[in-house]
């Protein structure tokens, strides 16, 4: 028997390439946006409108949307005007850095300024792939409840901003926001959370210029 | 993840049998050790570390307040806070590791057949 020292993170692959994409896209003038959340909390929804804001703006937007299986998604973003691609995952729980970067050679736009990437809906495996985006934003709905960011820490912890969806339900669902604030704080101290309504359209300018100011940074 | 394990492994010792993985899993890595356990066995089956053991070490979440300046560990990565002074002002570090540590491989070179 002999030990050998590896030393080697598990994802280094994915890691690398997130890396590099990170480093292509920055040097082509592009921020990318990982869009995080469980199934069924309205990043589709909030997703159209983000883009129909941003065509309306003039700001050069794209999209790539990842499911398990259907193009249901990329048929209603693209409504918006704005260029948007499906990404079939054949099952696979969530996107990879591999994935996004074959989804985007030769099909993203020249002159793209902000790229959003939909993840697959689950709040497990994808907090653990980084995708090569600048900004990863997890969503929650108020009719999931105000103890998700203690339940899925880890999607939580590694986020730059929490945005929550479907506040016009708030009421109907008596969601406690203190509650669901201390719950995100819990985890994840100090980091901005936007509460949005694609229904009403609450907040959903104050999300985008929030996403816009990484353009300034970058 | 585990077959992601699995793959790194064997691309890193080609040829050799592999008896036993030790990891590093951080707290907030998001992967559960029971979960990884438990398709541990159906991920290695038929490649080169069937029947390895799989030790797993977690390690925790470091956590430095911004108020009385401690630093701390914490075990989960829910309800942090520093350990000190209950301050939730507080900078966090690590807990995010999933590393392969160690591999322990048989001395025996299974494609050429020889000891090694």
């Amino acid at each position: 028997m002999s030990i050998i020292e590896l030393r080697t993170a598990v994802l280094a692959k994915n890691d690398d390439l997130a890396a590099a994409l990170r480093l292509d896209l920055a040097a082509a003038g592009t921020v990318a946006v990982n869009l995080l959340s469980s199934p069924g909390s309205g990043k589709t929804a909030l997703l159209e409108l983000l883009l129909a804001r941003c065509v309306e703006r003039g700001v050069p937007v794209a999209a790539l949307t990842g499911d398990l299986a259907t193009e249901n998604d990329a048929k209603r973003l693209a409504r918006s005007g704005a260029p948007v691609r499906q990404v079939v995952t054949d099952g696979l729980c969530h996107l990879e850095a591999h994935l996004v970067r074959d989804h985007l050679d030769g099909w993203l736009p020249e002159g793209t300024r902000l790229l959003f990437v939909e993840n697959v809906g689950n709040l497990v495996c994808p907090a653990s792939y980084d995708l090569g985006e600048s900004l990863r934003v997890v969503l929650a709905s108020v009719t999931e409840g105000e103890d998700k960011p203690e339940k899925y820490p880890t999607a939580y912890r590694w986020a730059d901003l929490v945005v929550v969806t479907k506040v016009d339900l708030a009421g109907a669902c008596a969601f406690d926001e203190q509650a669901f604030l201390d719950s995100v704080t819990g985890v994840h101290p100090g980091v901005e959370v936007i509460a949005t309504s694609a229904r009403t359209g609450q907040g959903v300018d104050a999300l985008l210029d929030r996403v816009l100011a990484c353009l300034m940074h970058s | 993840m585990a077959h992601a394990v699995v793959r790194t492994v064997a691309e890193a010792v080609p040829g050799r049998r592999v008896t036993c993985v030790t990891l590093q899993v951080g707290v907030a890595s998001g992967v559960v050790p029971d979960a990884l356990r438990f398709a541990w066995d159906v991920a290695v089956s038929g490649t080169a570390l069937d029947g390895a053991r799989l030790e797993i070490a977690s390690v925790p979440l470091r956590v430095t307040c911004r108020e009385c300046g401690m630093t701390s560990e914490m075990p989960d990565a829910v309800h942090v806070r520093c350990a000190a002074c209950g301050g939730r002002e507080v900078r966090l570090d690590g807990g995010r590791e999933l590393r392969i540590e160690t591999v322990e491989v048989d001395d025996v070179d299974h494609e050429a057949g020889v000891a090694s």
